[in-house]
């Protein structure tokens, strides 16, 4: 895992980035954007508003000419006065939307023009078969192509370090302004990414990426939501605000002839003039108005809107999701697999104490652990040599003659081969027991009560040995990450189990558990055991989500419903994922679940809302027309007249779409409770809320209307 | 030669779905609007039955639309 980890104490808008992008304009950009996005062949995108549109065409030609589509009985003008007053309100609703879509769309644009000015044509020096330099420009280069860098060079395009060491300022793309060292053959530091820049030395890298198919050209496309597909859910409501608006357009064009049978027995029972009255109340402006006061505008109007802020969310925790898919999938996440290294514990263990075992001195476990981490290059090895220098430990080894045994996941060590023919190792317990076993020695038995004093601790005892002699343990200390048992505790009430897995042994394994709060543990966790653990979960019908940095985390984070890679990680790590953390901070998966949720919740409190809100819309509307039928009574706001009750509901119907406009773009304030709780406080709020909001607003803007 | 010919055709007529479509909504009205005239018995003009036969089609074609967003909702 990597360095640099940003602590996930505080609150989640602390840690949040403030965007890069420039935000000036947004909105003037959005208000041009809602006017263009009145074309037809893109508003036919959006259902629910497309049939507004259409209304709106269709009251502004009976504006136009009240008599178009009959002869209107009452006074022309004011008839006239009506289809316009209504034609302009339907035309803000249309507009309302469109700003609603546009301005989530801005913030997204914006993100990408700054991206986009990184990816400026570069020179770059390609080494040719025959070793010979020739520069050439960055789009002429392909995937496989050899490019050598020089400090100051900008880096032409995403590739893998094959040669040389170097830091790179990586700030154009994650914001982060301390340089990253890359270096070839280490699994987190060998990936650079075009458009960033070498401040130092030289390297070597092969492309691998094609112009265009690039890291920031994937980011470009992503955030101007030129790649955007709908989500499941997306599609899933997209389908029931079709059925919704099916009826409603199904009811109100089959009302006239109802009206008309209803009208003929009026006449009859009550006289002509109310027969009339029943008819004219029917007219086409009217019974558009009625459709549009039904059919679920305000969810309509902010759906693609509340979709395309989700994104930005992520985008603003410096994550590029590859879809809304995966970032809505977040938020249906049953279960985390999270490593225990980097992400529940800091990332840096540090050698704390020397167990001696076999009747050897601290002393002498210090100076072969010394010798056996001089080719480690890894924080713990570091950690180790700093730790034995105090001892004040005298070694003689020619490094020179000396060859580095490097660590593999399948060994489960390390150490260094010396020029005399002896071994030096260090690893997990149970490996170095098995070294020494396989030279024809037993362990001797106070290694196992070494062990499990270090393992007690909560540390990673590390085993030291000389060719078959054991010499001791290394106790490295792991410390948990402050915060985070909250966090999880927070994650276990929305539902999420936690489970860590770890290459230490089960006694450690359960003291960080336990010390960190997480509902399950694997512990000496090979990475084949990643994908099995995502195997098993899924086959109990979750969703699962993990991290990873590394090649052989690939296939796990493919299995994964949700696979968050590292951006310090190798590139075959971040093309099987469906997110790239730009900060490479691994806690960030919590905050992406709670984003995930906050993304469903909001979407579902805003239908439910849009839903709630037709009972007053048909109560303003409905005895307005069938009020001569003598439905009259079911005025019970008390609104003045006909036209002030259709006026009002209308404008209420339009104003309620920018009113949540900022609701739909940060997000309905998240709370980690049960999906009971959450389904009765939204229940209560939004759809209680959003049957007697409209009866209060309707009423107030039929009190400010002159209308009569 | 024919078969040539059927595929400009097809092209151009992918290429103007929306004036073609709304050209034939026009023509079908010259069947619908008649008949809204003579249904009403001089209830309309022949230019309000004319507007009220496109407006039908106008609801019909919408209810189609809707129809095909219910089944292929990805579209949209």
């Amino acid at each position: 895992m990597t360095n640099n980890l940003r602590l996930p104490h505080g609150t989640r808008d602390s840690r949040k980035h403030t965007p890069k992008a420039n935000m000036r304009g947004l909105y003037q950009r959005a208000i041009r954007e809602s006017f263009i996005k009145l074309d037809p062949r893109i508003s036919v995108k959006n259902p629910v508003m497309f049939i507004v549109w259409v209304g709106t065409i269709v009251v502004f030609l009976v504006t136009l000419d009240p008599n178009l589509f009959g002869t209107v009985k009452a006074d022309i003008n004011q008839q006239r006065l009506l289809n316009g007053i209504i034609t302009l309100i339907l035309f803000s609703t249309v507009l309302f939307a469109n700003f609603a879509e546009s301005v989530a769309e801005g913030r997204g644009k914006a993100q990408a023009d700054t991206l986009r000015a990184t990816r400026s044509d570069t020179m770059a020096r390609k080494i040719l078969p025959n070793g010979v330099i020739e520069t050439t420009n960055s789009t002429e280069l392909r995937k496989g192509d050899l490019v050598k860098i020089i400090a100051g060079d900008m880096i032409p395009a995403d590739g893998e370090v094959t040669q040389g060491m170097g830091s790179v300022d990586e700030s154009a793309i994650t914001g982060e302004s301390a340089p990253v060292l890359k270096q070839p053959g280490t699994d987190i530091a060998s990936s650079v990414t075009g458009g960033t820049r070498l401040l130092s030395d030289e390297l070597t890298i092969r492309i691998t990426a094609d112009p265009g198919q690039g890291f920031i050209d994937r980011m470009i496309s992503l955030v101007e939501g030129a790649e955007r597909s709908k989500t499941p859910n997306e599609i899933a409501l997209t389908v029931l605000l079709a059925v919704l608006t099916q009826v409603f357009l199904i009811v109100v064009s089959t009302l006239p002839p109802f009206t008309g049978y209803i009208a003929n027995f009026i006449s009859v029972v009550f006289g002509e003039e109310a027969g009339n009255n029943l008819r004219n109340g029917a007219s086409i402006a009217i019974l558009i108005s009625l459709l549009v006061a039904l059919i679920p505008t305000t969810i309509g109007g902010l759906l693609s809107a509340i979709g395309i802020a989700g994104m930005d969310r992520v985008a603003q925790f410096n994550v590029i999701a590859t879809s809304g898919r995966a970032v809505e999938a977040c938020g249906d996440i049953n279960t985390l697999v999270l490593d225990k290294t980097g992400t529940i514990t800091l990332g840096n263990r540090m050698a704390d104490e020397f167990v001696p075992v076999n009747n050897y001195s601290v002393e002498d476990v210090a100076r072969i652990a010394r010798i056996a981490s001089l080719f480690d290059e890894t924080p713990e090895g570091r950690s180790i040599v700093k730790l034995a220098e105090k001892y004040q430990v005298v070694i003689d080894v020619d490094v020179d003659q000396a060859e580095g045994v490097e660590f593999s996941a399948k060994t489960r060590m390390s150490g260094i081969n010396l020029a005399d023919g002896s071994e030096i190792r260090k690893g997990a317990v149970d490996a170095i027991k098995g070294f020494v076993r396989s030279r024809g020695t037993q362990a001797p038995l106070e290694l196992d009560a070494a062990y499990e004093q270090v393992s007690l601790l909560g540390g990673t005892p590390l085993a030291v040995c000389l060719n078959d002699q054991i010499y001791g343990v290394i106790y490295l200390k792991d410390i948990v990450k402050p915060g985070l048992k909250e966090r999880f505790d927070q994650l276990r009430r929305m539902g999420v189990k936690t489970i860590m897995l770890t290459g230490d042994n089960r006694i450690t394994a359960s003291v960080i558990a336990r010390e960190a709060g997480v509902d399950d543990f694997i512990a000496e966790a090979t990475p084949e055991d990643k994908i099995s653990v995502i195997r098993a979960e899924q086959s109990q019908g979750k969703l699962v989500a993990m991290t990873g940095d590394g090649t052989n985390d690939a296939p796990a984070l493919a299995q994964a419903n949700v696979g968050v890679a590292m951006n310090s990680g190798t590139q075959a790590a971040k093309e099987a994922a469906n997110m790239v953390d730009l900060d490479s901070d691994p806690t960030k998966l919590i905050d992406l679940v709670t984003i995930g949720k906050q993304l469903l919740i909001t979407r579902g409190a805003l239908t439910t809302f849009s839903i709630a809100n037709d009972i007053a819309k048909y109560f303003a509307i409905i005895p307005t027309i069938f009020g001569a039928a003598g439905i009259g009574a079911l005025n019970i706001m008390g609104l003045k007249s006909a036209q002030s009750a259709i006026v009002s509901a209308l404008i209420y119907n339009a104003l309620i779409i920018p009113a949540l406009i900022p609701v739909a773009l940060k997000g309905v304030k998240f709370l980690p409770l049960t999906a009971d709780q959450l389904l009765k406080r939204n229940i209560f709020i939004y759809g209680v809320g959003g049957i007697i909001a409209p009866f209060i607003a309707i009423k107030l803007i039929d009190v400010i209307l002159p209308l009569n | 030669m024919t078969t040539k010919r059927s595929i400009a055709t097809s092209e151009i007529m992918y290429k103007h779905q929306i004036p073609i479509f709304l050209f034939l909504a026009i023509c079908s009205n010259l069947i619908i609007a008649p008949m809204v005239y003579a249904a009403t018995s001089e209830q309309f003009s022949r230019s309000q039955a004319w507007a009220l036969g496109l407006l039908g089609v106008g609801v019909l074609s919408l209810s189609t639309y809707l129809f095909v967003v219910m089944f292929q909702p990805e579209k949209f």
